[in-house]
């Protein structure tokens, strides 16, 4: 199939470009396409024509999805065409040129079968699939199987797949590994299946131990119900035995209470009553007796106390008197002491009235009372005084402290400069401050500048080979990067094949060397004959037989030579010695056969090598030739820069670092434009301060100051006029306070003044009453009215005090007189005793009196008291008589003194009662429950001395059944725990389910694993089938190409076996030298493989249909003459199939238009 | 009116085959699966307050050892005993291999039939006789229905019997009988066991296979449970099946033909799976994916298998919520390029395809083959090595079978872009 036209209607870049491809029979045809042309779109296009546009194609940048179109017009190989449509989509995306849809089948006979897959890798080749291929081949150590099949498929690497393969199935499985997935799910499915086994529970298992249990359980009953009975006979003996001792006491009781039969018993209390009786009737009579005693005592007291009763009649008056003459003692006192106060105070009246004026002294008493009554008013006044003094002087002090301020805020307002209009400099300064620090910039990118400057001539030194300044530099002819590694490749080559030809010339030298030597050692282990000695041998020998001939039949003279001397013998025996020696030479050719041959092939060799060592010579020389000439090239194409080249390498780091200059140059002249600007901007600013400054009469100001210092000074002047304005602003504000108050504090000290003058006028009336004048000072005046006070105090003091001494004696004479009175009444033996006497008198016989009478009374009433207690204690002793008798007669006694003999018969009757309701009660109870007869009955029946020993063997048969009975509930608890365990669990069948599961994945594990292997197995028989059965044509014609493609650096391919014996493919020189694949270089494996590749292709091209095969753009590391025999194979190639070849490179073009000169090739250019 | 079960085939304990536990399979939810559907047997059968339980055979797994699974059984008949509710069993072809039943002690309200003969069992309360006979040996070769009583007038007859009837595919044929031969013997009702699939054989008088209760493996598909039947009078008026089944099974036809990436054959994959789960019920399920029909994907699915069934898997985990178990993904489908007119081609590939179909004449292939599963072989547990789930190396049908995979495996490794290049 051949694609005549490739219409690009709308796709990538391109919209209506038709491609013809039809020229020549298959033809070459080159596309040529810039970067950006849309070479990678076009050759997506081919692809899109035949199989359809991907989903998601990159090339609807231009066209949207549904408008993508490509066209293309096909020939079959049997000449019919076809032509399609192809747009983008699900379905029918193929149409024909009437836009309706044809079948995708439609395209199966131009394809060939040949799928997409299969079409992009056996029928597209780019760099990378080259360069992968090449690399595949030399990874593969140039193996021929699998470089032929990996050419044969497109250059896939079977070596990875085969990796790939085996990698996995390790992943899946080794045989003694742990790790990989089917021996962990073999090790977890092990264990699954012991987790079966022990969890898993038998039957039997189950039934004897549900079999154990039943048995202990039934064990267990029949030892409980045995120690039950044994329990029961244990305690009727017990019972027995405890009852035994009271039955016998029961007996005995028994016997005591018949003997007491007659013996009344008497109530319990009886005891007690009795002695309580006794006991009251004897302290009755005690008290009898005790009372008596006091009555007599106590009568004869009474008869002996004396009561005068008219005395104590008056009591209460013999008191009141008794009070008053207290009283009447103290007035007398108090008196005497009144008296000496009164003529003291009287002398103190004396002093004061001589302190006070004349005036005052000589008035009456009234007088001075109406005086003192001013008081208030003077006082009030002179509190007033200190007020208005004060507060007069304290305005006349304001007015003076403002008249002062006043009058120096005037004068520093006078002092201040007249005012100036700092507009124009401050306008300026603010559009100097806009540019910010112009100078740092300035200096910044001077720096900068300096140091690029300075840096660059560094470099230029540092750069070698060229010397000269950066603009020099910058205008230096030189050659471009591409060039030089053009150079490069070129010297590398030649280096590297001059290195092999040393390499191979010395080893041939080496060889000839070693030859040389072994034929010496041939040749002196004794001289090798050869057949030339044999036929010299052989000769003389027949020369001498001529002569014995001519001498025996001719006869001739045995000599007319040298030899004519001899004789006949001499002859005969020097023909015998010929003969022999002839038989010597021709023995030893035989016997030393292997000498011979290999002597022979030695001098073969050498001479072989020696021919190959001067071919070797003579292409060294004219590599060497190359070489000086390329040097010569090399040199001349830096001459217009002046510049002697080192190595293309070093040349590229020279360049590299020629073009870093080139950046630094660019930089410099950046800096001096900005340094430039900046400068002018200074300038420009500076002009406008200075005038500024000056039109204020900054008249200091230099042509030659600073940007800075300008800008600085005009912000200080500014400042400066500012602040004195709004100094001259706040000294007017103040001005106008200090008049103000000024104003305020003269009128305050006219106030003050008026008010101390009416103040005067009221002082001198009011101190005029007190004696003085109106210059007094208020001090004075306190000091009269002191004086006065204190005056008026004492007189009115010694007036009480004569009046006190009055009222006493006038108190004295009526007490008197009323004693008199009382005494004469009462007391007449008192009467001539004096007042205080009588009534101390009085008072005492009153004291007396009183005590007496009560006295009197408290006997009267002890009287009457015991002579009560005398009646109880004799009515008591009546009583109890009584009742002893009652207790005799109860007791059946005659005397009460038998009483107690009685009493301690009942209580041990009493005693014994009691003791035998205790036993049979006891006794009632050990017969639990049998009436007290029958227990005695059976106690009777008992053996009494075979009661312990029957006990002790029932404790003994207890004590054994015991201890069975825990052995058996152990028993029991292990077999319920056991049989508890045994739950219908379902572990051993969850286990079961584990191991089905990981079964199924080991299934799938080793069916994976199976496939891999297979695979991997499957792929090497086929490989090694394809190269049975492919190696020879294959090899054959690839060989051809690769000698092409290498320009006869190689004269063909072999191939040969490798230390695994596995066939390999080896590259031989002309000269008969065979090069491994490891021994070639990477571009040289890269034309290795393309010879393969296109040998497969052409093989398949016989037998099939052939397709277009795409190009893309493989040559680029090929140099100029390998990438023109390359298009050469192509050309050759194209007379099979059509070649389309795409390019980005110029070169390949030219190279191609070269080629195109003898064969069908077309070239075009995509895009514009 | 009264109610009674008929359910057969419980396999309790029977694990679940070829379920390959992975991330996100309900595990937890289906662990027991027997168990809980016989449990789901027992709670149907109290809710439902049914007479009693007929049980026709196979009640464990004959090589199972483990008495757990017995007393897991005896406690359940427990608690139909607490209900008050009879159960009748006949020993299956299973049960009779089975050591389980020897020393089983079963609650007093279970009656197990004879092996030895037919015997009758007469319900008075329910006017019903049943009849039945138990498998004696593992492989009961006759027809046991022959000998069994004639129909007991005014009564109604139940004949239980485990067999095969007249062969069914999959089982084998123990204790033959014909359909008709079941019909003649004149009972209402034949209980009948050992038949994984439910089937109504005949419908007054009834002839039913309920099924088992809970699907064991990807062969025994749909739902799985017993056949609840009501009686009127003397007459049966109803059968019906009611499912038990914990986990069910289902085999998944997914057509993929044009799926041009291995992601679009995953989104179908999806769709099939939604609507495989809506039919479910919401029960967990296990299903088994076969992709069908031909495609570009084929080739990526044919490389990586593994890769993507654990897509799917993760895809299923994803849509079913963690109720759907992937079992396998099988690929059935094929390469949109005919592989015949490639077979034909006198190119490389072509070549590996016809290499890849006369490979088992190739004696020395065939013996390094044999060398190179020695190994594996050798280490494969029995049930891989021989039986129904095996994988037998040795057989060319395997071999067979798994170069058919590895042809679309190496013509997609070695036509991929990215793998092959």
């Amino acid at each position: 199939m051949k694609i005549l036209e490739l219409q690009l209607l709308a796709f990538g870049p391109f919209t209506n470009l038709c491609l013809d491809l039809s020229a020549g029979n298959h033809g070459l045809q080159v596309l040529f396409g810039p970067n950006e042309a849309g070479k990678s779109s076009a050759l997506r296009a081919l692809r899109a024509l035949l199989y359809g546009i991907p989903n998601n194609t990159p090339d609807n940048f231009l066209h949207d999805n549904p408008k993508l179109r490509l066209g293309g017009r096909l020939r079959h190989s049997d000449g019919t065409e076809l032509a399609v449509i192809r747009r983008k989509g699900l379905k029918n995306t193929l149409l024909g040129f009437d836009e309706r849809p044809l079948p995708e089948a439609t395209l199966n006979k131009f394809l060939a079968g040949v799928g997409q897959d299969l079409f992009t890798t056996m029928f597209g080749i780019d760099h990378p699939a080259l360069q992968r291929g090449g690399e595949e081949i030399l990874q593969g150590g140039g193996e021929v199987g699998q470089s032929l099949y990996s050419a044969a498929l497109g250059g896939i690497s079977l070596r990875q797949i085969q990796q790939s393969l085996d990698q996995e199935a390790r992943q899946l499985f080794l045989p003694q590994g742990q790790n990989p997935k089917i021996n962990k799910s073999l090790t977890a499915y092990r264990a699954a299946k012991r987790t079966i086994e022990e969890y898993s529970l038998t039957g039997s298992t189950w039934a004897q131990h549900t079999h154990a249990l039943e048995e202990a359980m039934a064990e267990r009953q029949a030892v409980l119900d045995e120690l039950a009975n044994l329990g029961k006979e244990q305690h009727r003996l017990e019972r027995l035995r405890m009852a035994l001792p009271n039955i016998a006491r029961r007996r005995e009781l028994c016997l005591k209470l018949q003997e007491y039969h007659d013996v009344v018993l008497l109530p319990p209390e009886f005891a007690e009553h009795r002695r309580e009786v006794m006991q009251r009737l004897e302290q009755a009579r005690e008290a009898e007796t005790h009372s008596r005693q006091a009555l007599e005592r106590l009568s004869l007291e009474r008869q002996g106390l004396v009561v005068p009763e008219a005395l104590l009649e008056h009591a209460e008056t013999i008191t009141l008197l008794q009070q008053r003459l207290g009283s009447h003692r103290k007035a007398a006192q108090d008196r005497s002491r009144l008296l000496g106060q009164r003529r003291q105070v009287e002398a103190e009246v004396q002093g004061l009235l001589a302190k006070l004026p004349a005036s005052l002294a000589l008035g009456p008493v009234k007088e001075r009372r109406r005086q003192v009554a001013h008081r208030a008013r003077v006082q009030e006044l002179a509190r007033q005084y200190q007020a208005r003094v004060e507060s007069l002087d304290r305005a006349t002090k304001d007015v003076h402290k403002y008249t002062d301020q006043l009058t120096k805020t005037i004068e520093a307002l006078n002092a201040l400069a007249t005012p100036q209009d700092p507009a124009e400099l401050r306008a300026a300064v603010a559009r100097a401050r806009q540019q910010g620090d112009l100078e740092e910039a300035r200096d910044q990118t001077q720096r900068a500048l300096q140091m690029e400057a300075q840096q660059a001539q560094t470099e230029i030194g540092r750069l070698g080979l060229w010397f000269g300044t950066l603009e020099e530099l910058e205008r230096l002819p030189l050659p471009s990067r591409e060039t030089i590694d053009q150079f490069e490749a070129a010297y590398s080559k030649l280096s590297a094949d001059a290195g092999h030809l040393t390499a191979e010339l010395l080893k041939m030298q080496a060889d000839v060397t070693e030859l040389e030597r072994q034929l010496d050692e041939l040749r002196l282990a004794g001289a090798v004959p050869s057949e030339d000695d044999v036929e010299r041998a052989r000769q003389h020998r027949d020369q001498l037989w001529n002569r014995v001939r001519r001498v025996w039949l001719d006869g001739e003279s045995t000599g007319h030579d040298a030899d004519s001397q001899r004789t006949g013998r001499d002859l005969a025996e020097a023909y015998a010695d010929s003969v022999a020696q002839a038989d010597e030479v021709a023995d030893r050719l035989r016997r030393e056969a292997e000498r011979v041959t290999r002597q022979a092939a030695l001098l073969a060799q050498r001479e072989k090598a020696t021919k190959t060592l001067e071919q070797l010579a003579a292409h060294r020389d004219a590599l060497d030739a190359e070489l000086r000439q390329q040097r010569q090239r090399w040199r001349s194409l830096w001459q217009p820069a002046g510049i002697t080249p080192l190595s293309p390498r070093e040349m590229r780091a020279w360049l590299d670092q020629h073009a870093k200059l080139l950046q630094r140059a660019e930089r410099v002249r950046e800096y001096r434009y900005q340094l430039d600007r900046l400068e002018d901007r200074l300038r420009e600013h500076r002009l406008a301060l200075r005038q500024a400054l000056l039109h204020l009469g900054a008249c200091d100001v230099a042509t030659d100051d600073t940007f800075s210092a300008l800008l600085a000074r005009g912000e200080a002047l500014v400042e400066t006029i500012d602040e004195a304005a709004r100094h001259r602003r706040e000294l007017h504000k103040q001005l106008a306070t200090i008049e103000r108050d000024l104003e305020g504090a003269r009128h305050d000290q006219h106030e003050a003044a008026e008010l101390l003058t009416r103040w005067q006028h009221d002082w001198t009336t009011a101190v005029a009453s007190l004696g003085l004048d109106g210059q007094a000072l208020p001090v004075e005046a306190h000091a009269v009215l002191e004086v006065l006070d204190e005056l008026l105090k004492r007189q009115d003091e010694a007036e009480g005090l004569a009046q006190r001494i009055a009222g006493i004696d006038r108190d004295a004479e009526v007490f008197s007189q009323e004693v008199k009175h009382f005494v004469a009444q009462v007391a007449p033996d008192l009467t001539d005793t004096p007042v205080e006497q009588a009534v101390a008198q009085l008072h005492a016989r009153l004291a007396k009196a009183q005590t007496n009478a009560v006295r009197k009374a408290e006997l009267n009433k002890q009287i009457a008291a015991q002579e009560a207690a005398l009646q109880t204690a004799q009515s008591t002793i009546d009583r109890m008589a009584e009742r002893l008798q009652a207790l005799c007669r109860q007791a059946g006694c005659a005397h009460p003194d038998e009483l107690p003999a009685a009493e301690a018969r009942s209580a041990q009757l009493r005693q014994w009662q009691f003791d035998l309701s205790a036993l049979e009660a006891q006794l009632l109870e050990q017969a639990a429950g049998a009436t007290l007869d029958h227990l005695i009955a059976e106690a009777e029946a008992a053996d009494a001395d075979a009661l312990p020993v029957q006990l002790a063997d029932i404790a003994h048969r207890q004590r054994e059944l015991e201890s069975r009975r825990s052995s058996l509930d152990q028993t029991i608890g292990r077999e319920q725990t056991i049989l508890g365990q045994m739950d219908g669990s379902a572990r051993a069948a969850e286990a079961a389910e584990t191991a089905h599961a990981l079964l199924a994945e080991l299934r799938d594990g080793v069916e994976r694993y199976v496939r891999l292997r297979l695979a991997a197995l499957m792929l090497r028989r086929q490989i090694e089938r394809y190269r049975v059965s492919h190696q020879g044509p294959l090899v054959s014609r690839a060989s051809d190409l690769f000698a092409q493609l290498t320009l006869g650096s190689f004269a063909k391919l072999e191939t040969d076996y490798n230390e695994q014996d596995q066939p390999v493919l080896v590259g031989v020189r002309a000269d008969g030298r065979r090069v491994e694949v490891k021994g070639m270089s990477d571009g040289t494996c890269d034309q290795l493989f393309l010879a393969l590749r296109l040998a497969s292709l052409e093989q398949y091209l016989a037998n099939n249909e052939p397709l277009p095969f795409i190009v893309d753009d493989i040559l680029i590391q090929f140099d100029d003459q390998r990438a023109e025999a390359a298009l050469w194979v192509l050309l050759e190639l194209s007379t099979k199939t059509q070649v389309i070849f795409f390019t980005h490179h110029w070169r390949l073009v030219e190279l191609a238009q070269k080629v195109a000169v003898s064969g069908d090739v077309t070239i075009q250019r995509l895009g514009s | 009116m009264f109610k009674f079960l008929h359910a057969a085939d419980i396999h309790l304990d029977s694990p679940l085959r070829g379920l390959e536990q992975y991330d996100g399979a309900p595990v937890e939810q289906i662990r027991g699966a027997t168990r809980q559907a016989f449990v789901n047997l027992v709670d149907l059968a109290i809710a439902e307050r049914v007479a009693f339980v007929l049980l026709a055979g196979d009640l464990y797994d004959g090589d199972w050892k483990d008495y757990n699974t017995g007393l897991f059984f005896a406690a359940q008949m427990t608690r139909l005993r607490e209900a008050g509710i009879r159960a009748f069993l006949i020993a299956g072809n299973h049960d009779a291999a089975s050591q389980l039943t020897r020393y089983l002690r079963l609650p007093d309200n279970v009656t197990m039939f004879s092996v030895q003969q037919p015997e009758t069992v007469h319900l008075d309360a329910f006017n019903v006789a049943l009849h039945g006979q138990g498998f004696y040996a593992r492989a009961v070769t006759d027809d046991l229905s022959v000998a069994y009583p004639q129909p007991e007038p005014h009564l109604l007859n139940i004949g239980l019997l485990h067999t095969s009837v007249d062969g069914r595919e999959g089982h084998e044929p123990y204790a033959p009988c014909s359909r008709d031969g079941l019909l003649l013997k004149g009972y209402d009702y034949w209980a009948l066991g050992h038949v994984h699939r439910r089937e109504i054989l005949h419908r007054e008088p009834w002839i039913v296979f309920p099924g088992n209760i809970q699907g064991r493996h990807v062969r025994e598909v749909g739902p799985k449970g017993c056949t609840l039947v009501t009686v009127q009078g003397d007459q049966i008026i109803s059968a019906t099946h009611r499912d038990l089944d914990v986990l069910r099974w289902a085999v998944c036809n997914v057509d993929v033909s044009g799926a041009a990436t291995a992601d679009d054959v995953v989104d179908h994959v999806r769709q099939a799976l939604e609507r495989e789960l809506a039919a479910s019920g919401g029960r967990p399920l296990a299903v088994r994916v076969r992709l069908l029909g031909a495609c570009k994907a084929h080739g990526e699915l044919a490389a990586h298998h593994e890769r993507w069934t654990n897509e799917i898997r993760t895809v299923a985990t994803d849509v079913g919520n963690g109720t759907l178990w992937i079992e396998q993904v099988k690929l059935h489908t094929h390469a949109q390029a005919d592989l015949d007119q490639m077979l034909a081609r006198d190119d490389a590939m072509g070549d590996l395809l016809r290499s890849l179909l006369d490979w088992d004449t190739d004696e020395p292939f065939l013996q390094e083959v044999a060398n190179e599963f020695r190994d594996l072989v050798r280490k494969l547990p029995a049930e891989l090595r021989s039986g129904d789930e095996a994988i037998d190396l040795n057989n060319p049908q395997t071999l067979r079978q798994a170069a058919e995979d590895v042809k679309h495996l190496l013509l997609a490794r070695l036509l991929s872009q990215e793998d092959g290049r």
